[in-house]
């Protein structure tokens, strides 16, 4: 038998899951949009210029960010879902909010990664 | 040996099972690396933004410096689960200091999509009404 979750914690967890489902969305639209026109372009110039050109390898990373943000955007939207789940039958909810985070661990690998690339371009504007 | 008559009602409940605990506890360290990497870069990027001005200083430093104190809070908290029923009390915690930070993330989404509607559509509505 398993303790039913709060009615605290099951409240908060329907108020994360309704903003992240708003910013998983706008991300998903934002990278994926940014992803498809930055990929033709790049295309294009690989075609035109080779793939070891500096601007293609530049633009190859941006791809790679872009691609990132969009796969951050589907798992916090697979997290919202999991916390809108959280109300149900205790053993049931327990499962949502073990999906929940296992969907967020992720979600915070991608977001450390992006922070370490924000600290080494501070860094580097610091320097220059 | 368990008894086959014992009683089903006094069955102790179980809170988190081991691995669910350790799942919560390993998202929250990942959480306290991003919240203080994040931190860092904000305060490392302060010098620059400066130059830039306020807004600058406000888009680029503040708001990223607030989301990640934000997950760095929810992070320890959850890398220090108590145990036991306590556990729910701080993952409430944890899940309120991340409601914040996606709140205004929410909030700021919407801007930006009110922005595009009005700067798109609406001059093209009255480009075609008029």
């Amino acid at each position: 038998m398993r303790y039913p979750i709060p009615n605290g914690l099951q409240r908060r967890a329907a108020d994360l899951a309704k903003w992240m489902r708003i910013v998983g969305m706008f991300q998903a639209s934002l990278g994926g949009l940014g992803f498809l026109v930055l990929g033709v372009g790049t295309l294009t110039l690989i075609l035109r210029l080779g793939l070891f050109d500096p601007i293609n390898l530049v633009s190859l990373l941006v791809l790679g960010m872009l691609a990132m943000l969009f796969r951050q955007a589907l798992l916090l939207q697979s997290a919202a879902e999991h916390f809108a789940d959280i109300h149900s039958e205790p053993e049931d909810a327990h499962d949502h909010l073990h999906l929940a985070f296992s969907r967020l661990h992720p979600v915070f690998i991608i977001d450390l990664v992006i922070g370490c690339l924000m600290l080494v371009r501070n860094a580097i504007l610091l320097w220059v | 040996m368990s008894s086959p008559y014992r009683d089903e009602s006094a069955h102790k409940f179980e809170s988190l099972l081991a691995d669910e605990r350790q799942l919560l506890v390993r998202a929250g360290n990942v959480m306290v690396w991003a919240g203080a990497v994040g931190l860092v870069a904000a305060l490392v990027g302060l010098v620059d933004a400066i130059r830039g001005g306020l807004f600058t200083v406000v888009v680029a430093v503040g708001l990223p410096a607030v989301f990640s104190a934000l997950t760095l809070q929810a992070g320890l908290v959850l890398s220090r689960l108590p145990g036991g029923s306590r556990d729910y009390g701080e993952i409430e915690k944890a899940v309120h200091s991340l409601g914040v930070v996606y709140t205004v993330k929410g909030v700021i989404a919407l801007c930006v999509i009110a922005l595009f509607v009005l700067c798109f559509f609406v001059p093209l509505i009255l480009r075609l009404l008029f």
